[in-house]
């Protein structure tokens, strides 16, 4: 992580909101597209104003500063507005759309898999494609099957595209700017029961680089490799075992495509044993993929089957006791562990 | 071209006025004592609210039956209620229930109920045009003499599945009407900047399908237009866009602080509110009196009531359940 | 802060010790180093001092009580200083016995039994992947190792504990017997990590055996691979006629050789006490690829004066008078001369054949009562490191013997400890282990063991050595302008000199 001059604590979605305007303050290129993004387009008192500033108040305030020219309502029609964010980067800009929930996906893949993250293949490397996409992901507020997936999965398995996982708000702000600093297509991934966490986050514009994970604790007995808000619940995972006199060291990938092999292979040469966890659900997933790099490349490290504990093979239900199991909880993450050790 | 409907055409029933007028109750209590509830913590997640657009769903579906099939929208309990979705299965849903009509798994933004016709309330914007003329392919085929309806609003009329559903259902002549519920505003967005027309009716002339424009407010004319679509459809002469211009009193869903309008554009719907003007036409036209209709609104307080408290009383599923119904056969 | 007395761990092999009577009572103001208790081991019989000064205000363990090695025996507090029976019982609390040797490192996690290892159907021993991995890289064998991993699979932590097990049993003290070619038997202590990097022989002197070390091997056996030997006609090992054997320093150090090499531990740093000390040097001229270094204490055959008076009780009939003296001749504080000691050492000279083999040794080795042996010369020509370690008062040989050698041998390191007679790894112990060690870890790396060593240096192999390591260079060069000139270049010698601090 940059060395930072200074921090003030913040929450995840503020910390997504710095980054966007530090981005649109550095770079002219840089606009935003979106359902709502601010809201309220064309309503008298709201010319310059927001309605919303996106469904969850992520982007509010930035259409004061920078109007609606570079805050841009979209109907609500994701193959259209992705796709232009995609055409748009393709051409000079440098777009960041939101696409409201992971899950809508369906409604825009082509624009994302087949158009933007081929351009600079399918023409020979002359083609850049400068968009971030982001969106949210996660369940554990009773959003029920269509608003509720993580589904970076998808995403990870298809070359072209960049993902990003952050965990905390000062990972979301570095991410984020390195993100739409980036010339390739990202997606940006926020957990939507981070939104309210807070943390500190450094001030100024530092990116953090990608493909560099993050180790969130150390320990010497487990390596938890975990997604997203997966981290927190690890990191509350490992005080239990704590108590119980096993360390767990918690590592943080951070970005899933570019991955940081060496930092989870090294923690598993130290540790011997590997627990993933994943709120996606678990075929072909980024869990199954990172447990098979491990055994790939350090078999000989593993005193210990490899274990996932992920969300199960099953859309995201909407009753609470039923998303409650259906969430990687630290009580799974502790019996993974103990299992092993 | 669009048309405007005669305003009054009382064709049904005295009963089946009736039981529209009190299906219109029905919602309007529903979702009132839903926000009230969601409020008060015992409705998880994402609830939208219907209130304000009773006459559409009730204006067209009192005119199906169990063999004719719906496709909803987020804002679907409206379409249950007039589908004949049960009450409290509705209300226990919404709760996250076991007794559910989804077993809790499905939620406000999923209720469904496949016997009944209901395919679904729907997450996706545009998620159920292809679906319903997928219902109208399967009567057409299966000769059921079904009908399939789709509710959607004026956002999802922007959506390319709202295109291509009325192409595929064009050149099919698929027995299905579209009806896209205008209420003004997509989420925070009004129709004026996200619609490129001015009458989302307008787009049915780029299929050369009929294009109609309904006051959403009025159950009579809504019933009226249906019925000739319906009757069109039925006839295999294909589907028509009904476009309902009508209102939500409340917001895109709750939780909103609904900035982007006004209380004075609030207040001048409510004074055209659809319940009263079935009301004020049933009692005019000596259909029915005050004091029936009155017994009415209590009887169906009394029926929501009793739901909500059978509702809180029911139990939440065991986690095990999260397991099941991902497949038949697995 | 009150200071908790424990019950010292004096020999290599003591676990506990028995406590035969308190010399201080509780109340009495004791000073640092005073005698408080008498505790008796199987080997010997000791006083324990006062760790700190103060008031013994708690007596803990009684006459007769058998205490663990570091189990707590009695508190001292500074004077004036109040402590009440809690912080007494919590300190005393605080005082562990020492775990025992190989104690399996405790594994994180929650605790599960060490059991036999699963297999699979066809006899597969269940290993983890990194358990297989580092087996392979110790040479331990699955099927030896026990398992705590989750259905009785090995895992890694089960290979290094089964490997610190391993190291450990090789590491216990044993008692050994080396059968020389000549059938004679050799008694051996032989300890300490296997794979040390350094190995050390410890030679005793003339009337002694191999316990004369005892003080000093403890607290070099978790660090070093080390063996004391009796010699011939000494302790426990075979006391032939000497018609028929040859009981001079050199044949006797053709003995010591054979262990060397029998023990594995080529090249071995040499530590010769008295005439222990002639032998080793004899060694060194013999076999010089066995010995990797030389330290030569109170040392035999570096110069002729040697005691009168030792020899007279050497030649005298072996009676507990006579140990008596010699003890007391060799030991400058006489309260170090316990009975546990006399009885011992006359057990030693009074054994079947061991008067003729003293005997002998002193007719070869002091005609006319005087050392005919001076081998600080020859030095030079085997450049062998070498420590000369004295005691100042030393009444058998005479400290100026010491300097005499040190201006001899190039590169030598000297160390007089003032204070002390003729036995410094009894008489000041604690110091004797220090300076050993400061002298060993100066040591260029040890070469590999030769196969067979050969009398002959193979110059082209100590150029080698010599190239590849910078220190060893120093030493070579000092060495090798020591043989050819009279005097050894000074910065060498005085940067190796000054390494004693």
């Amino acid at each position: 992580m940059a060395t930072a001059t200074a921090a003030r604590t913040m929450t995840y979605q503020q910390a997504i909101n710095d980054a966007l305007r530090i981005a649109m303050r550095e770079d002219p290129r840089v606009v935003l597209l979106g359902e709502d993004i601010a809201g309220g387009a064309m309503v008298d008192h709201l010319i310059n104003d927001d309605a919303w500033g996106g469904p969850m108040g992520v982007t509010k305030g930035l259409v004061q500063e920078f109007g609606r020219d570079r805050v841009l309502d979209t109907p609500i029609t994701e193959a259209g507005f992705i796709g232009a964010a995609a055409g748009a980067a393709a051409t000079g800009l440098r777009p960041v759309a939101e696409l409201m929930f992971v899950d809508f996906f369906g409604c825009c893949m082509d624009q994302i898999y087949n158009q933007g993250a081929k351009f600079r293949y399918m023409f020979g490397g002359k083609a850049i494609c400068p968009v971030v996409i982001r969106t949210q992901i996660g369940a554990g507020v009773s959003a029920a099957a269509q608003h509720s997936g993580c589904h970076y999965s998808v995403f990870t398995h298809m070359p072209g595209i960049k993902c990003v996982v952050p965990s905390t708000p000062a990972d979301a702000k570095g991410l984020l700017l390195t993100a739409i600093r980036d010339d390739d297509l990202v997606l940006f991934f926020e957990n939507k029961v981070l939104y309210g966490t807070k943390g500190e986050v450094p001030e100024g514009d530092e990116g953090i680089p990608f493909g560099v994970a993050d180790i969130k604790r150390e320990g010497e007995d487990v390596t938890i490799v975990a997604i997203s808000r997966m981290v927190q619940q690890s990191l509350a995972a490992a005080k239990t075992l704590a108590a119980e006199g096993i360390e767990a060291e918690v590592v943080d990938p951070r970005t899933l495509s570019p991955l940081d092999e060496g930092t989870i292979l090294e923690s598993v040469a130290k540790t011997h044993h590997l627990v993933i966890v994943d709120e996606d659900n678990p075929r072909c997933s980024v869990a199954t993929d990172i447990a098979a790099m491990v055994a790939d490349k350090g078999f000989d490290l593993l005193d210990a089957p490899v274990k996932i504990v992920s969300a199960p093979h099953t859309p995201v239900p909407f009753s609470p006791p039923l998303e409650h199991a259906y969430v990687p909880s630290p009580d799974r993450i502790v019996e993974a562990v103990r299992s092993i050790r | 071209m669009a048309v405007e409907a005669l305003a009054v055409d009382v064709s049904p029933s005295r009963e089946q006025l009736l039981d529209m007028y009190e299906r219109m109750v029905q919602i309007r209590v529903f979702e009132d004592l839903a926000g009230k509830n969601f409020a008060a913590g015992l409705i998880p997640g994402f609830v939208h609210l219907y209130a304000g657009e009773e006459a559409v769903a009730v204006g067209i579906c009192s005119q199906l039956t169990d063999r004719d099939v719906i496709t909803s929208t987020h804002r679907g309990h409206g379409h249950c209620i007039a589908k004949g979705v049960d009450i409290p299965g509705m209300v226990a849903e919404l709760m996250g229930k076991s007794t559910g009509v989804c077993k809790g798994k499905g939620g406000s933004m999923h209720i469904a109920d496949v016997e009944r016709g209901m395919l679904g309330a729907n997450g996706i914007v545009g998620g159920g045009m292809p679906l319903a003329c997928g219902a109208a392919l399967s009567a057409k085929t299966l000769g059921t003499g079904g009908l399939a309806v789709s509710f959607f609003g004026d956002g999802a009329s922007n959506q390319g599945t709202f295109h291509e559903s009325m192409n595929l259902a064009a050149i099919w002549k698929l027995p299905v009407v579209f009806v896209c519920e205008n209420n003004g505003y997509a989420e925070s967005t009004p129709t004026r900047y996200h619609c490129s027309v001015s009458d989302i009716a307008n787009r049915a002339a780029a299929y050369e399908i009929p294009g109609v424009v309904v006051d959403g407010l009025d159950l009579f004319a809504v019933y009226e237009t249906f019925r000739e679509a319906a009757e069109r459809a039925r006839r295999g002469e294909g589907p028509t866009l009904i476009e309902a211009k009508t209102y939500r009193y409340y917001g895109h869903f709750q939780g909103d602080q609904v900035t982007y309008r006004t209380d004075e554009e609030l207040q001048a719907h409510k004074e055209r509110d659809a319940i009263a003007h079935v009301r004020t036409q049933l009692i005019e036209q000596g259909i029915a009196s005050a004091e029936e209709l009155d017994a009415i609104d209590a009887r169906v307080a009394k029926q929501l009531d009793d739901a909500w408290e059978v509702g809180k009383a029911a139990p939440f599923p065991e986690p095990e359940e999260t397991l099941t119904d991902v497949y038949v056969s697995y | 802060m009150p200071t908790i007395v424990t019950m010292p761990k004096w020999g290599l092999t003591m676990t506990t010790g028995t406590i035969t009577s308190w010399i201080a009572s509780e109340g009495d103001e004791v000073v640092e180093g005073a005698p408080l208790l008498t505790v008796e081991t199987e080997k010997a019989v000791n006083d324990v001092e006062a760790p700190a000064e103060g008031v013994l205000v708690k007596i803990v363990a009684g006459t007769g009580d058998e205490i663990p090695v570091m189990g707590a025996l009695a508190v001292i507090a500074a004077k004036g200083e109040v402590v009440s029976d809690d912080e007494i019982a919590a300190l005393v609390g605080g005082a562990a016995p020492v775990a025992a040797a190989g104690a399996a490192t405790a594994a994180a996690g929650p605790a599960r039994a060490p059991r036999a290892a699963a297999r699979d159907a066809s006899g597969r021993v269940n290993a983890s992947p990194a358990a297989r991995k580092r087996a392979a890289e110790l040479g331990i064998d699955l099927a030896t190792v026990e398992a705590t991993g989750p259905g009785g699979r090995i895992t890694s932590e089960d290979i290094d504990r089964a490997a610190a097990a391993a190291r450990s049993a090789s590491a216990a003290p044993r008692e050994d017997i080396v059968t020389l070619a000549s059938g004679r038997q050799i008694a051996a202590l032989v300890a300490g990590p296997e794979d040390a990097e350094t190995k050390l022989l410890f030679v005793h002197g003339l009337t002694g055996s191999q316990s004369t070390w005892g003080a000093v091997l403890g607290p070099l056996v978790d660090r070093y691979r080390l063996a004391a030997i009796d010699l011939p006609g000494h302790g426990k090992s075979d006391k032939p006629m000497p018609e028929a054997a040859d009981y001079s320093a050199a044949g006797l150090a053709e003995n010591v050789g054979e262990v060397i090499v029998s023990l594995g531990l080529a090249p071995a740093v040499v530590v010769g006490h008295s005439f222990g000390g002639a032998v080793a040097l004899s060694l060194a001229q013999q076999r010089p690829k066995l010995v990797r270094a030389l330290v030569l204490v109170d040392s035999g055959g570096l110069g002729p004066e040697i005691s009168p008076e030792l020899i007279s009780l050497a030649e005298a009939h072996p009676s507990k008078d006579v140990a008596r003296s010699l003890l007391e001749l060799f030991i400058e504080d006489k309260r170090l001369v316990l009975d546990r000691g006399v009885d011992d050492m006359y057990h030693g000279i009074s054994q079947a054949g061991a008067h003729g083999a003293i005997r002998a040794i002193v007719d070869d080795a002091f005609p006319e009562g005087k050392q005919n042996l001076s081998l600080a010369e020859k030095l030079g020509d085997v450049h062998t490191p070498t420590f000369l370690v004295w005691g100042e008062l030393d009444r058998v040989i005479p400290v100026s013997q010491s300097a005499a050698a040190h201006d001899k041998i190039a590169g030598s390191w000297l160390e007089v400890i003032e204070g002390i007679g003729h036995v410094p790894q009894v008489e000041a112990p604690q110091r004797f282990v220090e300076l050993l060690e400061e002298f060993v870890t100066s040591l260029p790396p040890a070469a590999a063991p030769e196969p067979e060593p050969e009398s002959e240096p193979e110059p082209k192999t100590e150029a080698e050595t010599a190239t590849a390591e910078p220190a060893a260079d120093e030493v070579e060069a000092a060495n090798a302008a020591a043989s050819s000139e009279e005097e050894p270049p000074s910065p060498s010698e005085s940067e190796l000199t000054s390494n004693q601090g």
